[in-house]
């Protein structure tokens, strides 16, 4: 019912962003920095990703 | 915030305002929360314990980025067909439903093989070279409980969707049990990009 009210999110526009992130994850651990930085780095991304697709394929905005 | 206030307004005389728009839909939540906090655990477990050791190998040497790449790249495209087959089935499209829901089917059994295959190059080539092996290092072990444990999560979520898949064409469900369904696959997703990340990457 009230799932039609707002307008759907753009499904494949998450997807690429979820991709390029995937991509930059795995050339950050190449990356010759401090293993923490990339610790961190790493937890950005993936929390980043999470929240892609709970937010999004998940339907928690609204 | 457009939801509770078309609850609200839908909502008869003696119903609380609290009443869910699905009792499945918070069925499945409340289930996800908890599970949530099972895989919690293991990944905070794993963490801890490899954070006190002093040898713990370099997973990118061990374990091998390749093959992992394209198995999460292959799970976040079937998010996507689960979440589009969604659409279609809402959209009262059966013949897009059936061919997103048939791919997202796939994606997940390409998953599983692609893991079995790991797990058996591991096994048997990749961690005697190291002199690992499950229950014998904490490396193996929790490499093997924490994958594991989510791979069966995947094989019960592609039962599910196989399910789901064929009582919608027997025309016993409609939308909102495949959004429920979608729910589940989306949180099996994330929790590999958690997995893939810190078992994997870091």
């Amino acid at each position: 019912m009230t799932e039609a009210a707002h307008k759907q999110p753009n499904y494949i526009g998450v997807f690429w962003w979820l991709l390029v992130l995937t991509i930059i994850e795995i050339a950050v651990i190449y990356l010759p920095i401090a293993k923490f930085a990339i610790a961190v780095m790493l937890i950005v991304l993936a929390v980043t990703k999470a929240a892609l697709v709970a937010l999004y394929f998940m339907h928690l905005t609204f | 915030m457009s939801e509770v206030a078309a609850m609200h307004a839908g909502a008869q005389a003696n119903e609380s305002p609290l009443t869910p728009e699905s009792w499945g839909k918070l069925g499945m939540w409340l289930f996800l929360a908890g599970d949530a906090m099972s895989f919690g655990g293991l990944i905070v477990g794993y963490g801890i314990l490899r954070h006190a050791s002093t040898k713990w190998p370099v997973p990118a040497e061990v374990l091998g980025i390749n093959l992992t790449a394209l198995m999460t790249f292959v799970l976040i495209v079937s998010s996507v067909t689960m979440v589009l087959s969604l659409s279609a089935i809402q959209n009262g499209d059966r013949a897009k439903f059936n061919k997103f829901m048939g791919l997202t089917i796939l994606g997940g059994l390409f998953f599983l093989g692609c893991q079995a295959y790991e797990w058996t190059h591991l096994l048997h080539d990749v961690l005697p070279k190291y002199n690992l092996a499950f229950s014998k290092d904490l490396f193996a072990t929790t490499f093997f409980v924490l994958t594991g444990f989510h791979g069966m999560h995947v094989s019960g979520g592609v039962i599910y969707n196989i399910c789901v898949f064929l009582a919608v064409n027997r025309g016993r469900y409609e939308a909102k049990p495949v959004e429920i369904a979608a729910l589940y696959w989306h949180f099996v997703d994330l929790v590999w990009i958690l997995i893939f990340t810190f078992v994997y990457l870091l």
